[in-house]
């Protein structure tokens, strides 16, 4: 199998095909991503959004780089840009709480009121916060990748991650983070 | 954070655990064993890995169809890529701008500093020394030029790609 950054170098070039290939990779972490950060509504936007600035922007990607990262980058300036357009952004993610409110629990899962909790918890934080813990919690980036992506240093993603976690736990009341 | 390291130590590896998804399991298993404080830990990490399990989100087959199709158009509009990043000569063009305005007062003030220095070693300083101290200036003063202006394509192209990110 190609690598990522093979098919990308290949959509330098104009290959459409190759951005298929990508685009097939990609689309249910990159939707999961935006979903989680901005809500299933809005992420179909920002989806395409996205995909659309990857080629576009083809000439700016670095192959030396981790195409999942890049394409990550763009995601996540795409999310901050949203949430500083609109003040309605945590409604948005009280309304996929709701959704998933109604969803089945599978059986090795702790009860719904518990993981609703810690669901409303991790919408109810400041965006900084969420968006780490989404990056290395649902989608593994390591710490290295995650301050590539938000553009912050390294000791930012571990401290911020350290507060999140205090934070999920019901420990912290978040009122700043760096 | 408690006072005994070895509770740190434990607690961070099951920290590294839980943020990668795996089971969680101590390194100093003596310690985890023996401390009922770092076992509460561990099981309360591992009951919010269990509530936090994701929430399915499904990217809708429309939704995935169009994305594609504007991505290919976007791709198709040009073919190959841009020689350089969207943004490059707007960027360029600025940093250039930004070290052309202080050239003027930078070459008035070495011409000055030549003809000032100049003149007050003149009368015991022996001229050939004089000579080779100016060379040496001017040959530094054009390398720091030319690493300033040298460096401009490249600053350029890296803000442009930057921007393009965003």
């Amino acid at each position: 199998m190609k690598s990522d950054e093979w098919l990308m170098q290949r959509v330098q070039r104009g290959d459409d095909g190759a951005l298929t290939q990508l685009f097939e990779r990609y689309r249910g972490p990159l939707f999961g991503f935006l979903a989680q950060r901005v809500g299933d509504a809005a992420a179909d936007d920002l989806f395409q959004e996205t995909w659309i600035r990857v080629a576009r922007a083809r000439a700016s990607f670095d192959p030396k780089k981790r195409f999942s990262t890049w394409l990550f980058q763009i995601a996540n300036n795409l999310c901050r840009d949203r949430g500083r357009r609109t003040a309605v952004q945590r409604k948005h993610r009280d309304n996929v709480l709701l959704e998933h409110r109604n969803n089945p629990v599978p059986a090795h899962t702790a009860p719904t009121e518990d993981r609703l909790d810690v669901h409303r918890r991790l919408a109810q934080l400041p965006d900084k916060l969420r968006e780490v813990i989404v990056l290395r919690y649902y989608h593994q980036f390591v710490e290295r990748e995650i301050a590539e992506i938000l553009e912050i240093a390294p000791g930012t993603v571990k401290s911020r991650l350290h507060t999140a976690l205090k934070a999920l736990r019901g420990q912290e009341g978040i009122c700043h983070v760096e | 954070m408690s006072n005994d390291p070895r509770c740190d130590a434990v607690r961070a590896q099951l920290e590294e655990a839980f943020w990668s998804r795996l089971p969680l399991a101590a390194g100093d298993t003596n310690h985890f064993e023996t401390c009922a404080a770092c076992r509460t830990y561990g099981e309360e990490l591992g009951g919010l890995g269990a509530q936090l399990a994701s929430p399915e989100f499904a990217v809708s087959e429309s939704v995935s169809a169009r994305a594609l199709g504007r991505a290919r158009a976007a791709l198709a509009v040009d073919g190959q890529a841009p020689p350089l990043p969207i943004g490059y000569g707007r960027e360029f063009a600025r940093l250039l701008i930004a070290a052309l305005l202080p050239l003027p007062i930078v070459l008035a003030w070495n011409a000055a500093l030549f003809n000032v220095v100049g003149d007050v070693l003149a009368g015991f300083v022996p001229e050939l020394l004089l000579r080779i101290a100016a060379g040496g200036y001017v040959i530094t003063a054009v390398g720091w030029a030319a690493l300033l202006f040298g460096s401009i394509p490249f600053l350029a192209h890296r803000r442009a790609t930057q921007s393009a990110l965003r």
